[in-house]
């Protein structure tokens, strides 16, 4: 069952169109992310949902139940916004506590649920405690509990780990996810940052420019990206167009115009043009030992060389002058890297299923 | 001298850093950015009210002499004195109904000029703060003009139109009020728009997804904390309304008098001095004790807001 559903929604301002014909689905206990740069409609979609801002067209169920003309207060929806927004003139229990003080619970009763739920973001010491005495991440716990506590039919994150340092923000985002998955509750989330997403995402939903540009899993996404925005939005990627040209046993190979040629598996697409996309961390390096030019294998020269701490990330520059990334996990004893500097002669070379075609739409 | 004996001692601050950790020259430097304004208020401000209070104790013989014995009984002929304490209740209804009356108009247009579009925001700016850059006694005899008695008034003329009237309105309370709201009015805009336009508007929202309607979100969320600009507008509003003297003068003549008034008729028409810096020493205390009051208020209620400092 779906328990948010969005279908060909679009928000127009003035002429400009924000958000146009998207449609998409969360699964029940699902975390759906919406993911993409700023201004893409990603965050316009969320309050859309919410109910904060009514769409030009479409409609949006929750739970099965259309809301599209229910005001915000009476969706039920919990949710988290990007500077937490608390209540700056009530203590952490009367902020939590407020949601159900709407919903007519009796305040002593509200402020022991309050306390409750405190409990659970492990808060328990701090209801007397006002918003401006806590830090960024008790904040952020305490608007958690806020928004959970009126046992919303779904949870809305906008941004939520942006405004944190980046240890705290991995140890909330596990956090997060176990609350999530204890609780079950259905969640969207929208974000720019592609860990993000990838860590904490059922559903991956790529938004470029009003529409979405890619939907599935982390997996599917970064393995399997559709264009060339996605490709290097999620992770990085190299990129070569050429023309589908030879046909071989199994497969087929694309040739671009500086002579590097790609060997493909399988049946060739329909186009003659395409665009490829290389993941850095498929290339494999070797001393440049000559011989044929053979597909998937390249000659390049190092460029410059960025040590990562996990992984090393190497520069090269291809006889026409165009860049190559490659990643290196550092996980291996001395062998061909170790005598890298910038200035050697070094073939690049990976395997076929490396190459991704992709729709190119930068 | 008296400020160094104040300042916290060079090596006990020295380790400590932070905020109270003055050092000497810091400190100094305070003292200097201090000095001019500090001196402008002791000459102009605290020696002439200090004299003030002293002429209150006194009393003026028949013959025109002061008695050089300090006496209460300039206080206590205004305490007991039906007319005077006539004034003093007049003086506080108008200016609790003025400032009440500019909430009431200031709050809506506060709003707009901070919500709406800025180019209608500014335009209210300038709107509001107009009646400011003309002269109080043009403005005044305006308004004069506007509420005169009788079928001369603009305002009478007009409701006589419509079969309406004749409301009387020159001399009394009521015009007073009137003309000091429209005076006063940006006292009132200009702290509550601020408080307003600080206030997050995802904190509006959020309340609004927790379940509160429209009017909940006003009433628990954007009200409180409105409350320190609203504070600010009151004090203001309320001390000039109760220490104004041209627009009582002119619009509540004899009939509605103010301290203000008072303590001109006591200076120039009656040269009874003692008993003028008698009235001007209580409504000094009436408008001392309503700004301390509301400071307290705000200090207690947002005691967090006011260490924020916004």
């Amino acid at each position: 069952m779906m328990d948010i559903e969005v279908t060909n929604v679009a928000k127009r301002y003035g002429t400009s169109l924000a958000v146009s014909d998207v449609s998409f689905g969360v699964e029940q206990g699902h975390v759906l992310s919406l993911l993409g740069p700023s201004g893409c409609g990603k965050t316009t979609v969320m309050r859309m949902i919410a109910g904060l801002i009514a769409p030009s067209a479409g409609s949006i169920a929750i739970k099965g139940k259309p809301v599209t003309q229910i005001p915000v207060h009476k969706r039920n929806v919990g949710m988290l916004f990007q500077n937490y927004a608390l209540f700056p003139h009530l203590d952490v229990a009367h902020n939590i506590a407020f949601g159900l003080e709407m919903r007519k619970v009796p305040k002593a009763e509200a402020l022991k649920k309050a306390e409750a739920v405190l409990a659970m973001v492990r808060l328990e010491a701090f209801g007397a405690r006002y918003p401006h005495q806590l830090s960024g991440g008790q904040q952020q716990r305490v608007a958690l509990a806020r928004a959970l506590v009126i046992e919303p039919s779904v949870l809305l994150l906008d941004e939520p780990f942006g405004a944190l340092d980046k240890k705290l923000r991995e140890n909330m985002q596990l956090e997060m996810r176990q609350l999530q998955q204890r609780l079950g509750i259905t969640t969207l989330m929208v974000t720019h940052d592609q860990d993000e997403a990838l860590t904490l995402s059922d559903r991956i939903a790529v938004m470029r420019a009003g529409v979405i540009e890619q939907f599935g899993t982390p997996t599917e996404i970064y393995e399997r990206p559709v264009s060339r925005f996605v490709a290097s939005f999620i992770g990085t990627s190299n990129f070569f167009t050429g023309r589908v040209t030879a046909k071989v046993n199994g497969g087929y190979t694309v040739e671009c115009p500086d002579g590097v040629r790609l060997g493909f598996n399988g049946t060739p697409p329909a186009e003659a043009s395409v665009t490829v996309a290389l993941r850095p961390e498929g290339i494999q390096v070797s001393p440049d030992a000559g011989g044929d030019p053979a597909p998937n294998r390249m000659r390049t020269t190092v460029e410059q060389i960025v040590y990562r701490g996990l992984s090393t990330h190497y520069y090269l520059r291809r006889p026409t002058g165009e860049p190559l990334v490659v990643v290196r996990q550092n996980d291996s004893g001395a062998d061909v890297f170790a005598g890298l500097q910038p200035g050697s002669a070094v073939l690049a070379s990976w395997a076929a299923e490396r190459n991704l075609i992709v729709r190119d739409d930068a | 001298m008296a400020v160094a004996e104040t300042l916290p001692a060079p090596q006990a601050s020295a380790g400590r850093g932070g905020l109270f950790a003055f050092g000497n020259s810091r400190a100094l430097g305070a003292v200097m950015l201090l000095a001019p304004a500090v001196l402008f208020f002791v000459v102009v401000f605290v020696i002439p009210v200090g004299l003030m209070i002293r002429y209150s104790f006194y009393q003026q013989t028949s013959t025109g002499d002061l008695t050089s014995a300090a006496t209460l009984a300039n206080y206590v002929r205004l305490g007991s004195v039906d007319l005077y304490r006539t004034v003093v209740m007049t003086t506080l209804r108008v200016s609790l109904w003025t400032t009440f009356i500019a909430m009431l108009l200031a709050y809506p247009l506060a709003l707009v000029m901070v919500r709406g579009h800025p180019l209608v925001g500014r335009a209210l700016t300038v709107i509001v703060l107009a009646p400011l850059l003309i002269n109080v006694v043009v403005r005044t005899y305006a308004w004069r003009v506007i509420l005169a008695n009788g079928e001369n008034g603009v305002l009478n003329w007009t409701l006589a139109h419509f079969g309406l009237g004749p409301v009387r309105l020159l001399y009394t309370e009521w015009a007073i009020i009137i003309g000091s709201v429209h005076v006063f009015l940006p006292m009132m805009v200009l702290p509550l728009s601020a408080a307003l336009g600080k206030i997050n508007p995802a904190v509006e929202e959020a309340a609004a997804t927790l379940g509160a309607s429209s009017f909940a979100v006003f009433r628990r969320v954007t009200l409180p904390l409105s409350v320190p600009g609203l504070a600010v507008g009151a004090t203001l509003v309320f001390s000039l309304t109760a220490s104004s003297f041209v627009t009582p003068a002119l619009l509540g003549g004899n009939f509605a008098k103010m301290l203000g008034t008072l303590v001109e008729e006591q200076i120039l028409v009656v040269f009874d001095w003692p008993f003028g810096a008698a009235i001007a020493t209580l409504l000094t205390i009436i408008v001392m004790v309503v700004n301390l009051a509301s400071v307290w208020l705000i200090e207690r209620r947002f005691p967090s807001r006011a260490a924020e400092a916004g």
